[in-house]
């Protein structure tokens, strides 16, 4: 399976999940970043092309399913996982918690800059209510999320690696 | 090879990211807005698959199931596990008729209005905004700026529709201010979102005795909302001596987590006061 095929699978999946089902479970307090957690996880496992190219697409779909500015999310999408594909799979790779600090620093600056846009947009927010209600649960659970997604995304992404061959 | 692999992921990256600063400076100009208007149309049918395919979720289900029976195991299993979705298709199927028998009262109780009945289908992504999607739209005769109520009271007010789709900005949500009256005291006042299913009722007079329990309707001031709809309930008032207004806490009957089924009122016309508050300018001698 190439890379191209699974996000076309995979990210219209996400942000249906995350606009119409996540939302209805038990705790609609605990609303996880799943766009965020799985495209992420993909460009700390994979540092190429097509990981740029899941965070474009992926913030498409998810600025389709919002009444926010177009273009929003996926600034701020883009931006986290830019950050992650640039400093690439090697570092991550280095110990096993870099994923992890990397997911918390990736999710806080994803609220950051969504917030930020929304503020010059004019929307009336407050930022402490924000931090305290959106952000800290955002990282906790989006972080224990990525428990999950890195190590699986760093497996699919090994299996699909194109074999290195040297002359 | 690494490098140049490299210098192409870093040319893409920032191109990209262009792209994204540019839609975003965009907007809802002509092509930011079709981008938009495409993909709307290719996912709302698979949300609207999607919401009507997890209606179960949204109900306690059933649980219990038969002890192991010898031979019979597998097939009894089958059939309770059969019977299990009846029964949830029913329960769904009642609480359904339950939902439309109280939006029927509403609609009876102001014959006024033309309504439309839609179903909630999906959620704003970011949990900063206090949307609702709903699966009618253009095609069905809905335009921005349409009320939009519930069984319990007001909704929000729809914002923007495509051809089968629609977002609803719920009262929630900060930029929403609904003017409303308290019924008791016959005060006015201005309701506005404070947070996920929270309300902030500003603007009452210091001299009006504001109590728990007091109920507020719209008061129909801004034209922007039609009078005496269903607002909630005042549940604290702050009170300072040194404001010259007070405050209160107002919860709303609306379970904005829940919210199946929606009234939008079609002929509702709001009124445009802009032209009315402008600073008249004398005319020049």
């Amino acid at each position: 399976m190439t890379p191209l095929l699974l996000g076309i699978g995979l990210l219209p999946l996400a942000a249906l999940l995350q606009s119409s089902v996540l939302p209805q479970l038990p705790f609609p307090a605990l609303r996880p970043d799943l766009m965020l957690v799985i495209v992420l996880a993909w460009n700390l496992a994979r540092s190429r092309t097509d990981g740029l190219l899941w965070a474009f697409a992926g913030g498409l779909m998810l600025d389709t399913f919002s009444a926010g500015p177009f273009g929003a999310l996926l600034l701020a999408l883009f931006v986290v996982c830019l950050a992650a594909n640039f400093i690439g799979t090697p570092l991550w790779d280095a110990n096993p918690l870099l994923p992890l600090l990397g997911t918390v620093a990736g999710v806080a600056l994803y609220h950051a800059i969504y917030f930020g846009v929304l503020q010059l947009w004019g929307w009336q927010l407050d930022w402490r209510s924000a931090a305290s209600s959106v952000v800290l649960p955002a990282v906790f659970l989006d972080t224990a999320l990525m428990l999950l997604a890195y190590p699986l995304a760093r497996r699919i992404a090994r299996s699909i690696a194109a074999p290195q061959v040297s002359l | 090879m690494r490098r140049f692999s490299f210098l192409g992921r870093f040319s893409l990256g920032l191109l990209l990211l262009a792209a994204a600063v540019l839609l975003l400076a965009l907007g809802q100009r002509a092509g930011a807005g079709g981008l938009r208007t495409a993909l709307s149309r290719v996912l709302t049918p698979l949300q609207q698959f999607v919401a009507q395919q997890t209606l179960p979720l949204r109900q306690p289900r059933s649980s219990g199931a038969p002890a192991p029976v010898l031979t019979q195991v597998a097939e009894l299993q089958a059939r309770v596990s059969s019977l299990q979705g009846e029964v949830t298709r029913l329960r769904e199927s009642e609480n359904q008729r339950v939902l439309l028998a109280q939006l029927l009262k509403l609609a009876r109780a102001n014959p006024e209005y033309r309504y439309l009945a839609a179903q909630v289908i999906g959620r704003d992504v970011s949990p900063y905004l206090q949307f609702v999607l709903v699966d009618r739209g253009r095609t069905d005769g809905l335009l921005p700026d349409m009320p939009v109520l519930a069984a319990d009271g007001l909704v929000g007010i729809v914002t923007e529709a495509t051809a089968s789709a629609a977002k609803v900005l719920l009262i929630t949500d900060p930029s929403l201010v609904v003017n409303v009256r308290v019924q008791r005291l016959r005060v006015e006042g201005q309701l506005r979102g404070s947070g996920p299913g929270l309300l902030r009722l500003n603007f009452v007079p210091l001299q009006a005795q504001l109590a728990a329990g007091d109920q507020l309707v719209t008061s129909g001031i801004g034209g922007r909302f039609p009078p005496d709809l269903q607002v909630g309930t005042i549940t604290s008032v702050l009170r300072r001596d040194y404001d010259v207004f007070q405050e209160a806490d107002v919860q709303s009957a609306i379970n904005f987590a829940n919210l199946e089924l929606v009234l939008i009122i079609t002929n509702f016309v709001p009124q445009d006061l802009a032209p009315l508050l402008a600073t008249p300018v004398p005319a020049a001698p």
